[in-house]
């Protein structure tokens, strides 16, 4: 049994190292095929250009005041934060919707759903404790 | 019991992924991102209570907010520029310069954080002051701890590359590397619009 599992679990790794014993260099290898992602310098312009729009449009807002309620300045600073971060996620790190790499999309959707809720909970919470507050007061 | 291996088992998935190295290093800067998150909420939570001490708009200064900004954002697209470089198979040389001029704009970035929060200690505004001046350095200096360690971590592997040359290990660390760096921008991004911009808003 344990021969069993052992083959099961180190097949892949035993194919792959008799296969490529000698391939040090990186242009041999597996890890090569990721580095496809980086083979579009047209990409990073694209994304570093949209960035820096982004975070000037952001600047702008706030020390020119063209907005004078600043509710909604927040409103518009924080959707320009989270494209900002789109953009970032997609063109720098390269964040695809193949299935290959399903992994990778799955956990950020767990992360970004436990960032909203730890963030509002805990805003709401508090905001609650802080009103009771006043009524105590 | 050797005779079990020649049994044909019908198993032909893959066991492991490929490259699953990165997708544990993802789900490590996932958990990062989910401490800057608790600190944010503690910035969010703790953000006005200024205990009569000085507000926001009297301390931040936006012109080195924007420099800062810049100056990681650069050294970010510096580090994807040598990554296209590893991939078309340019002079080792070259890589290292980009390399660090990739580290130099971060310790750039450093230098402007460490003096921004040395000139606001000066101010007698030091994390003890008040509830929103210690949400905010931790925050900051978290953030600044995380750029340090990606700085450490490029120099280390800058000597490792140079003395051992682009082989596989190294190329696995470098492409860690970007993706921490690239994570180090996307907090940033957090920070300049929730801390700075923000609090600046009357």
């Amino acid at each position: 049994m344990g021969w069993y599992f052992y083959f099961c679990l180190f097949n892949g790794n035993i194919k792959v190292n008799n296969k490529k014993k000698n391939s040090r260099y990186i242009y041999d290898n597996d890890i090569y095929n990721y580095m496809v992602y980086y083979k579009y310098i047209k990409n990073y312009i694209i994304g570093f250009f949209l960035a820096i729009f982004l975070t000037i449009i952001s600047f702008f807002i706030v020390i020119s005041e063209v907005i004078e309620d600043s509710d909604i300045t927040r409103l518009v600073l924080f959707i320009l934060a989270i494209l900002q971060i789109i953009i970032h996620m997609i063109y720098f790190l390269h964040m695809n919707f193949k299935s290959e790499e399903s992994w990778y999309i799955l956990s950020l959707i767990f992360t970004a759903l436990v960032i909203c809720i730890m963030f509002s909970g805990s805003l709401w919470i508090m905001y609650h404790i802080h009103e009771h507050n006043i009524i105590l007061k | 019991m050797p005779a079990l291996i020649s049994r044909n088992f019908y198993v032909t998935a893959k066991y492991h992924q490929k490259n699953c190295t990165f997708l544990g290093f993802w789900m490590y800067l996932m958990s990062d991102c989910l401490m800057f998150t608790s600190l944010f909420a503690t910035y969010a939570v703790l953000g006005k209570n200024y205990a009569n001490g000085p507000t926001g708009l009297e301390l931040f200064d936006l012109q080195l907010v924007a420099i800062n900004t810049i100056l990681l954002l650069f050294s970010s697209i510096m580090y994807s520029f040598t990554m296209s470089a590893i991939q078309k198979k340019i002079n080792l040389y070259k890589i290292l310069i980009l390399l660090s001029i990739s580290g130099l704009l971060g310790i750039c970035f450093l230098y402007l954080e460490i003096y921004e929060l040395l000139q606001l200690i000066y101010l007698h505004a030091g994390p003890q002051r008040s509830g929103f001046l210690t949400s905010f350095f931790t925050l900051i200096s978290t953030h600044g701890l995380h750029v340090i360690f990606g700085i450490i971590w490029l120099i280390t592997l800058m000597i490792q590359i140079w003395k051992y040359n682009l082989i596989i290990e190294n190329v696995r660390r470098l492409i860690c590397l970007s993706m921490f760096w690239h994570f180090l921008d996307i907090i940033w991004v957090g920070i300049f619009t929730f801390v700075y911009l923000m609090g600046i808003l009357k």
